[in-house]
C-alpha cells in the first residue's frame, strides 16, 4: 500500500500530505531550521506567501536575507524547503488538510513547535483565501466579462424605411483579455440571450444543490 | 394630401415608357423577384448571366435593362419607405404615365409582399457587428496544477457575432459573475418591457 513509501520510523499509518514522495529539501528541513533565526525564519516566509499570493517577489529582497547570515547556501535548502512544502499544503482546499493532521506531518518532519505555529497560521489563516484566488487567477481559463455596458435604442426613421419604431439594444462587452466587443442585438436575439444565461444559472444552481447534499470529494 | 412618391423627372418618365413596353407575362414575376431581393444591402436582384437572360426574353440591350430594373426597385423602395397606401401607389403611378395593367401588377406585388418586405426593413440595421448565436457550457473544474479536491462550478458563454469573419467570443462565469450578469440583463429587459 501507499504508506510504504516515504516514511521514516512513525507511528502513523498513511502517507504525509506531501505525498509518497518526500523531496530531500523537505527531508533536511527540519535539522536546516533549527540552526536558523526565527526573525529570517519569518521573513522567508513573508517572501513566499507574498509568492503564493500571486506579488512578484524582487530578487534584492531575498538577497538581503541570503546575504544577513554567515551561511547562505543554507537559506536556499531552507528556501526551497519551506516552498515545497507550502505548496504542498496550499495544493489542498481548506477542508481538505485538517490542522491536526498538517501538524503531525510537521512533527514526523522533525519540524521544532515553534516553526510549526508559524506554518500553521500561514496554512490555516486569514489570508488563506487571497492565496487561493491567486492560484484560480494562474489556471488556465477563459477570460472574464470586467464589465458589460448597454443601450437600448429605438429606431425611429431610415434610409430605407420613413416609419421604423422598432427598438434594439446595443452592447459592449469588456473582457479580462483586454479586448472589447461591441455589437447590436434584435430584441428576439436578447431574449435568446437571456434565456441562454437564465438556463445555465438554474443548471448551476441545481447542481451546487447537489453538492451541497453529497459528501465532499 | 397624399405625400408625393416620385418626382416627375424626365428620366423616371423615359423609364416608365420603356416599362410601358415590357410583356404583361412576364411583368408580375420580375417585380416578385425584385421585391425578394429588396432589402438586401450588398446583392445585385440578378447575376450577370440572369440579366443576359433578361435582355434576350425582354428584349431590352444592356442599357435599357438596368434603367427599367432601376426604376422599378425604386419605385417599389420609395413605396416602402412611405408605407404607401395601394390606390395611392396606383395613382401616382398613373400620374407618371404608366400603363393600366402595368399599374396594377405593380400595385398587385406591392399589396402582396408590403407586410414582409417592411418586416426585413425594419430589421435592417447599420451596425457592423449583429449578435447572431448563443450557446452555453457548465463545467465542473475538479482540479488544476496548484489546487486540488476541487468542485468549483464554472459557466461558459460563447457569441457569434455576424460577420462570420469575426472571432466568436467566449466568456467564463462562476456564479456570483453569472448572476450580476443576469441582473443586468434583467434590468435591459425591464426597458424594453416599458417601451410598450
Amino acid at each position: 500500500m501507499a504508506s510504504i513509501a516515504g516514511r521514516s520510523v512513525g507511528v502513523l499509518e498513511r502517507t504525509l500530505f506531501l505525498g509518497p514522495r518526500i523531496p530531500n529539501e523537505v527531508k533536511v528541513l527540519g535539522n536546516n531550521l533549527l540552526s536558523v533565526d526565527r526573525k529570517i525564519f519569518r521573513s522567508l516566509l513573508k517572501l513566499l506567501v507574498a509568492h503564493f499570493e500571486g506579488k512578484t517577489v524582487r530578487e534584492e529582497e531575498y538577497q538581503n536575507i541570503r546575504s544577513s547570515v554567515t551561511n547562505g547556501n543554507q537559506i536556499d535548502l531552507i528556501y526551497s524547503g519551506l516552498y515545497a512544502l507550502l505548496r504542498a499544503a496550499l495544493k489542498f482546499p481548506e477542508s481538505g488538510l485538517k490542522k491536526e493532521v498538517f501538524k503531525e506531518d510537521l512533527r514526523e518532519l522533525k519540524i521544532a513547535d515553534d516553526h510549526i505555529t508559524d506554518l500553521v497560521s500561514i496554512v490555516f489563516g486569514s489570508r488563506r483565501c487571497f492565496l487561493e484566488k491567486a492560484c484560480i487567477e494562474n489556471a488556465p481559463h477563459f477570460p472574464h466579462l470586467q464589465q458589460c455596458r448597454w443601450r437600448v435604442d429605438v429606431a425611429i426613421s431610415t434610409s430605407s424605411l420613413n416609419r421604423v419604431l422598432e427598438p434594439s439594444v446595443l452592447m459592449k462587452i469588456d473582457t479580462s483579455d483586454g479586448k472589447e466587443h461591441t455589437f447590436e442585438m434584435q430584441p428576439a436575439k436578447f431574449h435568446e440571450l437571456r434565456f441562454a444565461v437564465a438556463s445555465l444559472l438554474k443548471e448551476m444552481e441545481d447542481m451546487e444543490k447537489r453538492n451541497v447534499m453529497k459528501a465532499p470529494v | 394630401m397624399a405625400v408625393q412618391l416620385f418626382n416627375k423627372t424626365s428620366r423616371l418618365t423615359q423609364a416608365v415608357e420603356l416599362v410601358n413596353g415590357l410583356d404583361d407575362s412576364k411583368f408580375p414575376l420580375l417585380l416578385s423577384r425584385i421585391l425578394q431581393k429588396i432589402h438586401l444591402k450588398d446583392e445585385e436582384t440578378f447575376t450577370p448571366e440572369e440579366e443576359s437572360k433578361l435582355q434576350v426574353s425582354l428584349s431590352l440591350d444592356k442599357l435599357e435593362l438596368k434603367f427599367v430594373l432601376e426604376c422599378l426597385s425604386f419605385i417599389l423602395e420609395q413605396a416602402a419607405y412611405h408605407l404607401a397606401k395601394p390606390n395611392v401607389l396606383s395613382q401616382q403611378l398613373k400620374q407618371l404615365k404608366m400603363n393600366e395593367k402595368k399599374v396594377s401588377a405593380v400595385v398587385d406585388a406591392w399589396t402582396n409582399n408590403a407586410k414582409e418586405v417592411t418586416k426585413k426593413l425594419r430589421e435592417r440595421t447599420l451596425a457592423p457587428k449583429e449578435l447572431s448565436s448563443v450557446s452555453w457550457e457548465l463545467h465542473m473544474e475538479l482540479a488544476q496544477s496548484n489546487l486540488i479536491k476541487q468542485k468549483r462550478l464554472l459557466g461558459l458563454i460563447e457569441l457569434g457575432l455576424t460577420p462570420e469573419t469575426e472571432d466568436k467570443i467566449q466568456i467564463q462565469f462562476d456564479h456570483k459573475q453569472l448572476f450580476s450578469f443576469y441582473k443586468q440583463l434583467e434590468t435591459i429587459q425591464s426597458q424594453l418591457d416599458s417601451l410598450h
